[in-house]
């Protein structure tokens, strides 16, 4: 065997000390590396692998509105194992509406509750906060619902909350208050907004100049 | 050409298109308005751009016209933003969601069912691959998850519904009195010095403005279509390879079906073959019975109790073999056994009707025509364009080389012409050119329209000039008479409201009462409307008086209130529809505004933005 020379065999030597105290570390920063790169794509494809499962659930959810165990069993599915996902909140908002129209406003009020709770979506959220002030308002909590609509988190929807709020301040008989929140409504709400008439006119009827 | 796509052209591209635009995101498209030229896209979506390319083919690739795009751009750039949300949220369509969307779109249906030969040269038609097609719907479904999550949740609670019950279906007992000025004519004169003042003040509009008679050529692809010749072996040639495309030939076929499943034994099968053999024999030796023993023999539920009759159907719509056969036969004909995946069929030709090649004729020669004509334009309006400047001073040069005929104009102005050939903004605007006007040049060629060159040379010009006083003075009278009686109207009207109002007894024609509800009444401006909602008439009537234009001074006479009644069911459901749409639009433009804080939207130069 051809022996190594001095300068090699000094050479291995650093090699092999190098290894012995950072070689263990050297491998476990790789691992750990390759653990987590795969551990990513693993995550993403199984939110792909979720959310195409809950698609296939909202399109079942869809077409058993008038089947209320089963629409039931699927809501709670998207709501328990896809709480995640978009669908689940959108199905809450569905089930919501269901259930109101249905004459269950308690019921209405735990979806919307939920959704408030959940959802992911900041703009779902809102919405969600909206209409379960306009159930509170059928309930008479009054205080309740405006809590609940005090500020959006997301700024677009503040017309829209603004709007809610003259309804309810005008349920309190707060008159003056509601003239104020419709025409916080107006200043606020595009030109060619659909709603803007009616709240023209709910400012209007109210008679404060 | 002539082939159902060639008709149903404008359907498709609806189709198509408007399974984009279609679902319409949102509210408003105000804020933008389209001018002069800049870069290369109409506005940017996060990475994402929106080219004219884009534009036209979001609405079936047509032209755009320029009043139309800021809608359709604004209404691309919601779908883009939709679009880059539903990534981020990972929506996804299911498959048997996408088959279900596509098969219940009518224009690929057949009798009312999907039918693939259709759905593929519908997408052939607009060179699109059944796969391109397929990821638009999807990528249109999805929005429509991301959209429908929001606008189809809504409701309106019922105190709300209530509430605004009351607001839109209360109503006012009103009457109205109009003072009219023509009331009031007779009480008024205009002095000389009033006219000569009004005319001298109002120079601008007794002006004529410019005019000119102009000499034309127009060259269009239409008139040489006409002169092209197709000789009917052309034209029979067109109709031998398209037949099966334009003559669209539909036969009357009735059959008698004995079942035999495709998958049933050999020796199963023999059997009903020899059944059907059977049936064949008696058939042939007496085809007039042929509908009784269909009736009494044939397995086809569909068909036996009408004597076997199919009614007409055209190629495509049977299976291959039974197909095959109906199309071989002639008239009365009686088939040998047709084997099919159902069966074992007899068939009998009962009728064949379909467009034939004289019927069809002139449409091919008209095609021909126009292909030809086509081919000739492309290279004779260079032509034409080159003879119009180079020989600048006539335009014979062009009429005789490409055998046009000169044409004269009547007077037209910088704005319009009789001519619809003439009265094109472009040519207007060539026309008046110092070019053309004062150095009696020929216009360029422009093109008014598809396929449709004209050049111009100015004939006579009659610069603007005032009208004399004289000619004009009837005019001036008959107008300031009008105004000085809607003045008296309004002070006359005004004096009766005070009036009215202070208890007086005013003698007036007062027309029907009609009762008015706050959202909609025909013929009262709003400003008025609100006027008679607010006036109190807790008491006694009110009285409101306002100027209504076009009428006069109008005296409302306000009465009872008339409560809105109770919401019956229909009513609710109805309302609760059209308000949870309502507020579904505008729930949604929030949300978009929440989008456009995520992912910048940038919008070209040439989309100037309106200060509003």
């Amino acid at each position: 065997m051809a022996a190594f020379d001095l300068q090699e065999q000094e050479q291995i030597a650093e090699l092999k000390a190098w290894w012995q105290s950072w070689g263990k570390s050297l491998a476990i920063a790789v691992i750990t590396a390759l653990l987590a790169y795969a551990g990513w794509t693993g995550w993403q494809t199984w939110q792909k692998h979720q959310s195409a499962k809950a698609a296939d659930l909202y399109a079942q959810l869809q077409s058993q509105a008038m089947d209320e165990a089963k629409f039931k069993a699927t809501l709670s599915t998207l709501k328990g194992d896809y709480q995640s996902t978009a669908y689940a909140a959108r199905a809450a908002l569905a089930a919501a509406k269901l259930a109101y129209l249905n004459g269950k406003p308690e019921a209405a009020r735990e979806e919307l509750k939920w959704v408030i709770a959940n959802a992911k979506e900041v703009n779902l959220r809102d919405t969600a906060k909206l209409r379960l002030a306009s159930v509170l308002l059928d309930d008479k909590k009054i205080d309740e619902a405006l809590t609940l609509i005090k500020t959006p988190e997301e700024e677009s929807y503040s017309p829209l909350f603004a709007e809610m709020r003259g309804d309810l301040l005008l349920a309190k008989n707060d008159v003056a208050g509601a003239a104020d929140a419709y025409r916080q409504a107006i200043a606020k709400l595009p030109k060619d907004a659909p709603n803007l008439k009616l709240v023209e006119v709910k400012l209007d009827v109210l008679g404060v100049k | 050409m002539f082939d159902f796509v060639h008709n149903n052209k404008t359907a498709v591209q609806v189709i198509l298109g408007l399974i984009s635009v279609g679902l319409v995101v949102g509210i408003g498209f105000s804020g933008y308005e389209a001018m002069g030229q800049g870069d290369d896209y109409l506005a940017k979506v996060g990475k994402s751009r929106i080219t004219e390319r884009e534009l036209a083919q979001a609405i079936g690739n047509q032209a755009v016209p320029d009043e139309m795009k800021p809608m359709v751009i604004e209404q691309l750039v919601r779908q883009q933003l939709l679009q880059e949300k539903a990534r981020e949220l990972r929506l996804a369509v299911p498959d048997a969601v996408l088959r279900d969307a596509i098969a219940a779109i009518p224009a690929f249906q057949v009798d009312g069912k999907f039918d693939a030969k259709r759905y593929q040269e519908m997408l052939a038609s607009q060179q699109m691959s059944p796969t391109q097609f397929e990821e638009k719907v999807k990528q249109d479904l999805i929005l429509r998850q991301l959209m429908d999550g929001v606008m189809q949740t809504g409701f309106v609670s019922n105190s709300q519904m209530q509430r605004l019950n009351t607001l839109m279906g209360e109503k006012r007992e009103v009457s109205s009195a109009v003072l009219s000025p023509e009331l009031y004519l007779s009480q008024v004169t205009v002095s000389d010095a009033e006219i000569k003042q009004y005319y001298n003040a109002n120079q601008a509009q007794f002006k004529s403005p410019d005019r000119a008679k102009l000499e034309y050529v127009t060259f269009s692809q239409a008139d040489l279509a006409a002169q092209q010749v197709v000789s009917d072996a052309e034209i029979q040639k067109y109709f031998d390879e398209h037949k099966a495309d334009i003559a669209k030939e539909e036969r009357k076929v009735s059959h008698i079906l004995l079942n035999a499943a495709k998958d049933l034994k050999a020796e199963e099968k023999a059997k009903v073959r020899a059944q059907a053999e059977q049936i064949l024999a008696e058939v042939k030796k007496n085809p007039a019975q042929f509908a009784a023993l269909a009736k009494a023999k044939s397995q086809d539920p569909g068909s036996a109790a009408n004597g076997g009759d199919l009614g007409f159907f055209a190629k495509g719509a049977m299976v291959k073999p039974f197909e095959d056969a109906a199309f071989k036969m002639s008239k009365g004909q009686i088939s040998e056994i047709v084997e099919t995946d159902f069966g074992f069929h007899i068939l009998k030709l009962d009728d064949i009707k379909g467009a034939n090649f004289d019927d069809l004729k002139p449409q091919i020669e008209q095609q021909l025509k126009l292909e030809k004509a086509q081919a000739a334009f492309q290279s004779q309006s260079e032509k034409f364009s080159e003879i119009v400047y180079q020989q600048a001073d006539s335009l014979k040069p062009v009429a005789d080389a490409l055998k046009l005929k000169i044409e004269q104009s009547g007077w037209v102005t910088r704005t319009a012409a009789q001519e619809p050939q003439l009265n094109n903004p472009k040519l207007l605007e060539a026309a008046f050119t110092d070019d053309v006007l004062k150095k009696k040049h020929n216009s360029e060629a422009i093109e008014v329209g598809r396929g449709q060159l004209v050049s111009v040379r100015v004939l006579a010009f009659q610069p603007t000039q005032t009208q004399p006083l004289a000619d004009v003075s009837a005019g001036i009278v008959s107008k300031l008479k009008q105004e000085k009686a809607l003045k008296l109207a309004a002070t006359d009207g005004e004096a009766k409201l005070k009036a009215l109002n202070s208890g007086a007894q005013v003698a007036l024609a007062w027309g029907e009462t009609q009762a008015l509800s706050r959202i909609a009444a025909p013929e009262v401006a709003e400003s008025d409307l609100k006027a008679i909602f607010k006036a109190d008439t807790s008491k006694q009537q009110a009285y409101v008086g306002a100027n209504v234009a076009g009428k006069g001074y109008v005296i409302y006479k306000v009465g009872k209130t008339i409560p809105a009644p109770t919401l019956s069911a229909e009513n609710k459901f109805k309302m609760d529809e059209n308000l949870s749409r309502m507020y579904g639009q505008v729930e949604l433009s929030a949300y978009l505004d929440a989008i456009k804080k995520d992912i910048k939207v940038q919008y070209s130069k040439q989309l100037a933005k309106k200060a509003e």
